[in-house]
């Protein structure tokens, strides 16, 4: 008779390993909400800038601070529009009308501008910064008064325009007296995108650079899409979450970033090249792109464009994913940004398809 | 060789009760705001739990941002600047409503359990 065989696992082996897997189920259950990302929240470019790092505790946060710090305000120092400075010293030169060496720092911009008002067909133009300064725009903390309605017909007459600066390789020429460059609507979108530059350069492979509240993705983190809170222009709450991928941006122009009141009225920053007052109907455009400078100049020139028209403009800027808020709250956005964005709380919306407009500018 | 013992059985109720209440602590369905989370240039981020009512001040570049904190929400009282933007947001009460100072470079936002954002866009 063969002798019984001892049972595999004995009833306290089987409580030992019982109690070990239940120990791990604890474990997973309390790392869950765990922060898993590094947050870095500083001052530059003249706002306020959030850096999230994915995973946590893999990077060097003093480096990363210290770098992207002095990078964000070397470039707010050549782009700023009134403090003296790379910018304001090629506004001097082209006002002369001679040929000039460009500054390295100015020259990307100009480029990117020309090609931002040629595909807005004149809406957003950067060379009207004469126009913004007059609306009291080129202070810290605008306060008025606005420009007296001859000041403003003055401005109007033979504006001047981006295509009104001859380049020649390094070299500009200005065609225009009263041409003034103001990169107020485009250069944060090249800002973010030189940030992440840095950081890829830096080792970091995901990322968050959001500048002011605009934003881009470096990477997608492995376990899932970038979770992003979008605020509502009108209150405190979070209008809807989207969820971002790699290398995507996203930027809004509102009413609400600067200002002052005026006799009761609330004047704002974004001003209508073809009224030159501020643009009326929409509350803030929301453009997601994988070129922040596009996304940066086309939410400046959906806003511009107005309730009717910025369907017609994000066609002819080649962009899919646009939200507008109308001064009365109500949503209206494009299908594509739809299929992406989760409302947060009950919001009535409109779809409207970007889709050519003959009565808009074309592109030139 | 024992079989297990009524001890053994004990123990293993109160392992499978606080995985269960670990579980469930966790995986609840988002309630309301919970924590203020007060996010400033150059300092690690603040934590303030929306447990009772008091009133807190905060030191920026540009003066004291004044936060009242009740059960469940918060709101800036006084930031400096023009615009009142900061009070303008009114009370923070659902999980990642937020109001923000850009005199005073810094930013409140009320969270909750499972709600919590990368990055707000604003």
């Amino acid at each position: 008779m063969s002798a019984r065989r001892p049972p595999l696992l004995g009833p306290r082996t089987f409580l030992r390993l019982l109690l070990a897997a239940l120990l791990l189920l604890v474990l997973a259950a309390c790392g869950r909400d765990g922060p898993d990302t590094d947050r870095l929240t500083f001052q530059a470019f003249g706002t306020l800038v959030d850096l999230t790092l994915y995973p946590a505790g893999a990077h060097d946060l003093a480096l990363i601070q210290s770098e992207l710090s002095a990078e964000l305000d070397t470039m707010h120092r050549s782009w700023h529009a009134w403090e003296p400075g790379p910018l304001t010293e090629t506004n001097e030169l082209l006002a002369l009308g001679e040929m000039f060496s460009a500054p390295a720092s100015v020259l990307s911009l100009i480029e990117r501008a020309q090609e931002m008002e040629r595909r807005s067909g004149g809406l957003f133009n950067p060379a009207l910064g004469s126009l913004v300064a007059a609306w009291g725009f080129h202070e810290h903390e605008p306060a008025g008064p606005p420009p007296s309605a001859d000041e403003l017909a003055a401005l109007l007459a033979d504006p001047p325009r981006m295509a009104d600066i001859e380049l020649d390789g390094m070299h500009l020429r200005g065609r225009h007296p009263r041409l003034q460059l103001d990169f107020g609507g485009l250069a944060k979108g090249l800002a973010v995108e030189r940030s992440l530059d840095l950081l890829s350069e830096l080792g970091v492979e995901y990322a968050i650079v959001n500048a002011g509240g605009d934003l881009m993705t470096l990477g997608q983190r492995p376990d899932r899409l970038w979770r992003i809170g979008l605020r509502d222009p009108r209150g405190a709450g979070v209008l809807a979450s989207i969820g971002l991928g790699a290398g995507e941006a996203l930027f809004s122009s509102g009413d609400y970033e600067r200002g002052y009141e005026w006799e009761g009225k609330r004047i704002h920053h974004v001003i209508d090249p073809r009224s030159g007052t501020p643009s009326q109907g929409i509350a803030s455009a929301t453009v997601l792109h994988i070129d922040p400078t596009l996304a940066d100049a086309a939410a400046t020139t959906l806003m511009i464009a107005g309730p009717e028209q910025w369907p017609a403009y994000a066609q002819q800027l080649g962009i899919d994913h646009a939200l507008v808020v109308l001064e009365g709250g109500s949503v209206e956005l494009t299908p594509a940004m739809q299929a992406r964005v989760e409302f947060r709380r009950n919001v009535e919306y409109r779809l409207r398809e970007p889709v050519a407009d003959t009565d808009v500018e074309p592109a030139s | 060789m024992h079989g297990l013992r009524w001890g053994d059985a004990l123990v293993v109720t109160l392992a499978l009760a606080l995985v269960g209440s670990a579980f469930g602590l966790v995986y609840t369905p988002a309630g309301g705001a919970t924590e203020l989370v007060v996010t400033q240039a150059g300092a690690a981020p603040r934590h303030f739990p929306l447990n009772e009512p008091r009133t807190i001040g905060i030191e920026g570049a540009a003066g004291v941002t004044t936060i009242r904190i009740e059960p469940g929400r918060a709101r800036c009282l006084h930031s400096p600047g023009s615009q009142n933007i900061c009070e303008r947001a009114g009370w923070l009460e659902r999980p990642g409503d937020m109001a923000v100072s850009l005199p005073n470079r810094l930013v409140l936002q009320v969270r909750g359990p499972g709600t919590d954002f990368d990055s707000m866009h604003f």
